[in-house]
C-alpha cells in the first residue's frame, strides 16, 4: 500500500473575531489512509501539521485475527520458517486542524484513536503527554488465546546506560539493547538521523522513553525529534525509527536598519563648510 | 536467511542506521557533559573580501589574513548639485573568533577610511577627512556587518553612530565538488562518506569558511523500491534537512564534512532477509538540493546546487552515489 494514499485535503475555516471583527484562519486537514499500520502514516501527517513531535509505540501483533498474509511478491513467503504476515490492513478517516494548543492536539489524537477503534483495527492505544511531547502508546493487544491483554510498552522499561561519550546511534543502540534484555523483546534500531554526532550520556533507572527524549534534546536542542516504535511481524521485533522534524523556519533577521545620518540630516560623511 | 542477521538477532538486538542516512552534520554542536547545548556554528569567518553596501556607500575591500585594504565610495548626498562621488582609501584589521564548539563563530573588524578624493568642498559641504567602522560579522551567512562608526568633528570632538552593511553581491558557490572518502566503519561500514568542496567564483579558497549549508529535497525522481510500503518497518529513504558548518576543519576552509549516504549493515541485512532474491538490485533515489545561508545568521537560504542521491543494494554489494560520484563495494 502506498502511503501516498494518505490524502491530505486542506480547507480553510474562517472564524470571525468578536470585538475586532478580525478574521483568524485555521487550516483543517483530513487524513484518509488505508494501511497495514494506519496509525503510522496518520501520525506522520498529524505531526507534520502540528509542527511538533508525536511519538508512536506500536503493539506486538500476534493473534491470527490481527494479521494477514503478505501478498507483495517482493517479500519472501516464509521468513525464519514462518509464513510472512503483517498487521491487518485498515482505513482511517479523520479530520483535524493545525491547532497549536496541546489540549486541542490531544483531542485530535483521541479522535484518531476513536476512529481506529471504530474501524475494529488491531490492539488499542492511548495518548500520553511527557517530556514536552505527545505519545500514542499501545495498551492492549489480542493474545494468542483470543482475548485482549494489557500491555506495558517496552519504552516504559527502566534502563541503565553507563556514562560515556558515544555517537548518538551507539547510545540509542545501548538503550534498545537494555530494553531488549529487560523486556524480552528485540528492539531493532532503525532510522537514526544523528549518527556521526557524539554526546556524553548516561541513564540510571530511567524509562527508555525518557532517556530517548533526553538524548534527543542533547543531540539536537534546536530540532524536534520523534520516534516510531513499530512492531515488525516479519522478524518478530520492534523497529525503533527516529525522525528529525524539519527545522523551524527562522524569522527574518530584523537587524537591518537604515544607517542614521547626523541629527541635522546631513550625511555623516560630510561637514558643512564653515563661513 | 542472512546468517549475520540471524546471529545478531540471537543476541537480542539488531542495529541499524537510517534508510536515508543523511546525517545531521552539525559538527561543533555535540552535547557536553554539562547537558543540553545551543547548537551554534562555531566556525569563525576569516575572509570578508567583497563589496559591503549601505545606503549611499559601498566598501570594496580585500580583507583576509588579519588585514583589510580597499576603497569606500560615498555618493555625495549634496545632490541636486551633482557633486562627484567621494572615494576614500581603506585600511584596517579583522580578528576572527577562536573556534569553540557550541559557541557561535564571528569576525570582528575595524576599517578606517581616509584620504577622500575629491577632498574639496562641493555644494557647501566637504568630505569628512576620515571615518572609522568597527563591527562584527556573524557567521552562517557571513553577509551582514553591524557596528559603530566614528569620525572627528572639525572643531574637535567625535561624531558617532551605528551602521549595518550588507554584502552585495553575496558569495554563492558557483559549484560544489563531491569527493569520495570511502566507506565508514562498524555499523556504518555499508555507508559511504562524501566530502564536499565549495567553489567560489572569485577563486578564493576560504571565502565560505563560517557559512552553513543545508540539504533539502529538490525536484526529480524520488523513489525507494527496497521498501515495501506497509510491510517493511523501515521508513522511506528521505532527506533529513541536515546542516553542515563549512570550514570546521583547518585546511579545509571551503569544505564541509561529510555527507553519509547508504543503508547501514543491519538495514542491509534486514532487506536481504525479508526480500526475495529476485527483488535485487533494489535502491532509492532522491533529489538533493543544497542551500546556503544568506541574509544574516537567522535569515533565509538560497539554493546553489541540486543533484540526485542514489543508494543501491544487491545480495552481495552496496553502493552509494552523490552527484555522479559512486562508491561501491562487496558486502559482507
Amino acid at each position: 500500500m502506498n502511503r501516498g494514499q494518505v490524502v491530505l485535503q486542506w480547507t480553510l475555516l474562517i472564524f470571525s473575531g468578536l470585538a475586532s471583527s478580525a478574521l483568524l484562519a485555521q487550516k483543517q486537514a483530513i487524513v484518509n489512509v488505508t494501511e497495514h499500520r494506519p496509525l503510522w502514516p496518520a501520525l506522520d501527517q498529524m505531526e507534520q501539521a502540528f509542527g511538533s513531535a508525536v511519538n508512536y509505540e506500536d503493539v506486538p501483533y500476534e493473534h491470527p485475527d490481527d494479521l494477514e498474509a503478505v501478498t507483495d511478491p517482493r517479500v519472501r513467503a516464509y521468513i525464519g520458517g514462518r509464513p510472512s504476515r503483517v498487521p491487518r490492513k485498515g482505513t482511517l478517516v479523520v479530520a483535524f486542524d493545525d491547532s497549536t494548543s496541546e489540549p486541542a492536539r490531544v483531542t485530535h489524537l483521541n479522535s484518531l484513536l476513536a476512529a481506529y477503534r471504530q474501524a475494529g483495527l488491531p490492539g488499542d492505544f492511548r495518548v500520553e503527554i511527557a517530556n514536552g511531547m505527545l505519545y500514542v502508546v499501545g495498551t492492549k493487544v489480542k493474545g494468542a488465546d483470543g482475548r485482549l491483554r494489557d500491555l506495558i510498552s517496552p519504552m516504559s522499561i527502566r534502563v541503565d546506560v553507563t556514562f560515556g561519550r558515544r555517537t548518538v546511534i551507539e547510545t540509542v543502540a545501548l538503550i534498545a539493547e537494555a530494553v531488549s534484555k529487560a523486556g524480552g523483546v528485540r528492539v531493532l534500531v532503525g532510522q537514526v538521523p544523528f549518527a556521526p554526532e557524539v554526546v556524553s550520556f548516561e541513564a540510571r533507572r530511567e524509562t527508555a522513553r525518557d532517556a530517548i527524549a533526553r538524548l534527543f534534546r542533547e543531540a539536537h536542542p534546536e530540532r524536534q525529534t520523534s520516534y516510531r516504535m513499530l512492531f515488525d511481524t516479519l522478524v518478530s521485533s520492534y523497529m525503533l525509527n527516529l525522525n528529525a522534524l524539519p527545522p523551524n523556519v527562522p524569522s527574518t533577521d530584523s537587524s537591518v536598519r537604515v544607517p542614521p545620518d547626523q541629527p541635522n540630516g546631513v550625511s555623516k560623511w560630510l561637514n558643512p563648510v564653515q563661513r | 536467511m542472512n546468517l549475520l542477521f540471524l546471529k545478531a538477532a540471537r543476541l537480542g538486538i539488531v542495529l541499524s542506521v537510517c534508510a536515508a542516512f543523511q546525517a545531521n552534520g552539525q559538527i561543533g554542536c555535540q552535547g557536553t557533559p554539562s547537558g543540553p547545548v545551543v547548537c551554534n556554528d562555531p566556525v569563525p569567518i576569516v575572509n570578508l573580501s567583497g563589496a559591503w553596501a549601505a545606503t549611499g556607500e559601498v566598501w570594496n575591500v580585500s580583507a583576509s589574513g588579519g588585514s583589510a585594504f580597499g576603497t569606500v565610495s560615498v555618493q555625495n548626498p549634496a545632490a541636486p548639485f551633482s557633486c562627484p562621488t567621494i572615494v576614500y582609501s581603506v585600511s584596517g584589521t579583522l580578528s576572527p573568533s577562536f573556534q569553540t564548539d557550541n559557541l557561535p563563530g564571528f569576525v570582528n573588524f575595524s576599517w578606517n577610511a581616509s584620504n577622500p578624493n575629491p577632498a574639496g568642498a562641493c555644494a557647501n559641504f566637504t568630505p569628512a577627512p576620515s571615518m572609522n567602522y568597527t563591527g562584527t560579522v556573524a557567521n552562517k551567512s557571513n553577509d551582514r556587518a553591524t557596528g559603530n562608526w566614528s569620525r572627528p568633528l572639525p572643531g574637535g570632538g567625535t561624531l558617532t553612530g551605528t551602521f549595518t552593511l550588507n554584502k552585495n553581491p553575496r558569495d554563492i558557490p558557483t559549484n560544489e565538488i563531491t569527493n569520495a572518502v570511502g566507506f565508514s566503519s562498524g555499523l556504518l561500514e555499508t555507508v559511504a562518506q562524501f566530502r564536499q568542496q565549495l567553489v567560489a567564483g572569485s577563486g578564493s579558497s576560504d571565502i565560505f569558511k563560517g557559512r552553513q549549508v543545508t540539504e533539502t529535497t529538490g525536484t526529480g525522481p524520488n523513489f525507494d523500491n527496497c521498501r515495501v510500503e506497509g510491510v517493511t518497518s523501515v521508513p522511506r529513504y528521505a532527506i533529513n534537512n541536515a546542516r553542515w558548518n563549512v570550514g570546521y576543519y583547518g585546511g579545509l576552509e571551503n569544505w564541509w564534512v561529510d555527507d553519509y549516504i547508504g543503508w547501514n549493515t543491519t538495514q542491509v541485512n534486514y532487506y536481504r532477509t525479508v526480500l526475495t532474491p529476485q527483488s535485487f538490485p533494489c535502491g532509492a533515489q532522491l533529489p538533493q538540493a543544497m542551500v546556503i545561508a544568506v541574509d544574516g545568521s537567522f535569515g533565509s537560504t538560497t539554493q546553489y546546487k541540486a543533484h540526485p542521491i542514489i543508494v543501491q543494494l544487491t545480495m552481495t554489494t552496496v553502493s552509494s552515489t552523490r552527484d555522479g560520484v559512486t562508491q561501491a563495494k562487496p558486502w559482507p
